[in-house]
């Protein structure tokens, strides 16, 4: 069906968001075609060194599996912070991805863990690493007639340090204003492997090499916090809107990361 | 229109209807059981509250093409549930009730928790009816009133 109408068709599961965008006639799609129903894409498994984890588990089932919770926990708590119970019983991690937003929870931690979106159509498949896959707001590389079917990652090794943190008007059910996901291994203090993701400091959640470049190799103390968390501010481009200023965006973009590295470190 | 089949408190019905109704308009305008109310319509208020195949949904947000083959509980099928009965009567002897309207959300909301959790504490009956606005702001009562319910059905 995508395959010769894909671009009229918008895939739904959960559809948290595109339904009151519909139903505030901020969006018209001519179709929708809802894949809620396909219980093959709800998993989450250990694959030889992999994480797995299907497009349609929901945010609650991320939140509650023992198998996250051991293996990448900050990625429970990203699955937490994204809406009410409620919400999160149908709102699935892929459309969490696909719908493309800079504001996605669940998109930094996923980003950090370098994780790997396998994109299907009728015809082909063809592995996208998660930070290429977004090109604007609610824009991506995936086309018409290509399903997201699988999301990926190594599974992260004993002696990692990771974490998401992020800020919104209130503690839960609140849009983020700004999220920064961190993750590292650490061997005698010093941090190796480090990445760094911003959400909602761009148009799309974004990688923070020069600040992860700048704590490669060092070990904690506050000052070099202070100095990753200059740079942080620097890679930030919020914009100012009805959640935040730009200036403040970007400010805590670096709060965030201090606090953060202060919470694992210490 | 498309016709759908669903089990509604027990019972087995079939609703034609168009595939982008929500469940929350099929169950007060079509099948006549108001006591789900509408609050914000985009879930975030848990007015809607219901019970879908054992999870706390908003039934603002799920449409009639994603219903087929779900199982379906609201707030007239409690009387009828051993968790949803100790509920109702928790919350008329704890007083949790004021103006009413959010009332039918946080009971399906806190019959979902009970059901996976049978001996919640404080933090977990608030997150567990974090979804759930209540205006009137009566929820230290509420919160009694679930904690009341799982006393009284753990023994």
């Amino acid at each position: 069906m995508l395959a010769v109408h894909g671009p009229e068709i918008r895939v739904i599961s959960g559809a948290t968001d595109l339904i009151v965008q519909v139903l505030e006639k901020k969006k018209d799609p001519r179709a929708l075609l809802d894949i809620s129903h396909l219980e093959e894409l709800r998993y989450v498994e250990e694959d030889d060194g992999l994480i797995r984890i299907g497009p349609l588990t929901t945010h609650r089932e991320i939140e509650k599996s023992a198998l996250i919770r051991r293996t990448a926990p900050f990625l429970c708590e990203a699955a937490f912070l994204v809406g009410s119970p409620q919400i999160k019983n149908i709102a699935t991690i892929g459309g969490n991805i696909a719908n493309a937003s800079p504001v996605a929870d669940s998109v930094p931690a996923l980003m950090v863990l370098g994780a790997l979106l396998t994109l299907k159509s009728r015809s082909a498949e063809r592995e996208v690493p998660i930070d290429k896959f977004f090109t604007g707001p609610g824009k991506s590389v995936l086309r018409p007639d290509e399903l997201l079917v699988d999301i990926s990652f190594a599974k992260p090794r004993a002696g990692e340090v990771s974490f998401y943190e992020r800020l919104g008007q209130r503690r839960l059910l609140s849009i983020s204003k700004v999220g920064v996901a961190f993750r590292a291994r650490l061997e005698r203090k010093r941090m190796s492997g480090v990445a760094v993701a911003l959400g909602a400091v761009a148009p799309t959640v974004i990688m923070a090499p020069r600040t992860a470049a700048f704590l490669e190799g060092k070990s904690y103390s506050p000052e070099i916090a202070a100095g990753a968390a200059r740079i942080a501010e620097e890679e930030s481009r919020g914009i100012s809107d009805i959640r935040s200023t730009a200036d403040y965006r970007n400010k805590m973009a670096g709060a965030l990361l201090l606090r953060g590295l202060a919470r694992v470190m210490i | 229109m498309i016709e759908v089949r669903f089990t509604l408190n027990g019972k087995r019905v079939t609703v034609k209807t168009s595939p982008t109704r929500t469940l929350l308009d099929i169950l007060r305008e079509d099948l006549g059981l108001t006591g789900t109310k509408e609050g914000c319509a985009k879930g975030e208020c848990g007015a809607c509250t219901v019970i879908m195949d054992g999870k706390a949904v908003t039934s603002c947000l799920v449409l009639a093409v994603q219903l087929d083959g779900r199982e379906i509980l609201t707030v007239e099928g409690l009387a009828e549930d051993r968790i949803g009965k100790a509920l109702q009567d928790a919350f008329v002897e704890a007083g949790a009730v004021q103006c009413g309207y959010c009332i039918p959300g946080f009971l399906m909301s806190a019959r979902a928790l009970l059901a996976e959790n049978q001996k919640p504490r404080l933090d977990e009956i608030k997150e567990g009816l974090s979804g759930n606005i209540c205006r009137c702001t009566g929820y230290v009562k509420i919160f009694d009133a679930v904690a009341l319910a799982a006393q009284r059905l753990a023994r």
